[in-house]
């Protein structure tokens, strides 16, 4: 990896620094993959049809969101809170401790790609890159997506840039099986 | 989601193809919902179909 990828890449992890966390997706079907709403809302090119998640995440995205694949723990004052091996019940105690904090500190620990982010209510994520090249179980350990761009941490210290194109479109149509009501 | 069942997930994006933005949007649908792999599927070609140019 060139130093100038590396540069670009700790500048826009940093760029996060600063911004609330206004909605946790976790849970179901995503099992301990999680995904952090973060700044501003911005309105979805296409609104999530999801009835799990509240209306108004299903038109806004944040200005950043942090989706992540692979290993992460969450740490409080006094010790580790859950984990992505935690069962659902614990990590869905620990993980929405992290909506309205904003996010005090974010940063690369190493090449590898692992990365912690601090909040302002003293919690801390710690993603660990630990889909590796060969056969991972996922080709991805974590993402960072802003409006215009998206960071993408893949397996082997891979960071790739892509660009995002916004044209407004509409939702998925509405499922029967798993629509609110039944 | 244990890894092998993450892995099922993956197999799902390659075979159908998905782009990352597709993906993502993958996880915005089948997060907090008890969804089964054939469902998820079914999510997934739904996504590829209607949004081929994310």
């Amino acid at each position: 990896m060139s130093a100038q990828l590396l540069d670009e890449v700790r500048s826009l992890v940093r760029s996060i620094r600063g911004l609330r966390c206004w909605y946790v997706s976790y849970g179901g079907a995503a099992g301990p993959t999680f995904q952090l709403a973060l700044g501003k809302k911005v309105r979805r090119s296409v609104p999530v049809r999801n009835p799990v998640h509240s209306e108004e995440y299903r038109q806004f995205e944040g200005e950043a969101n942090l989706l992540v694949w692979c290993t992460w723990r969450l740490d409080g004052p006094s010790g580790p809170l859950t984990s992505s091996d935690d069962t659902p019940e614990g990590i869905s105690k620990g993980l929405p401790q992290l909506r309205e904090a904003k996010v005090r500190g974010a940063s690369l620990i190493d090449n590898a790609g692992d990365l912690i982010v601090s909040f302002s209510n003293k919690l801390k994520v710690r993603i660990f890159c630990d889909h590796v090249p060969g056969a991972p179980s996922f080709d991805g350990n974590w993402e960072l997506w802003l409006t215009d761009r998206a960071l993408l941490v893949g397996p082997g210290s891979r960071f790739e840039f892509v660009e995002r194109r916004q044209d407004q479109e509409k939702s998925l149509p509405a499922r029967q099986r798993h629509s609110p009501n039944g | 989601m244990r890894k092998p069942d993450i892995k099922e997930i993956d197999r799902i994006v390659n075979e159908e193809g998905l782009s990352r933005e597709q993906r993502r949007m993958l996880h915005e649908e089948i997060t907090g919902q008890n969804l089964s792999l054939e469902e998820i599927r079914e999510i997934a070609r739904e996504i590829k179909e209607l949004y081929p140019n994310k």
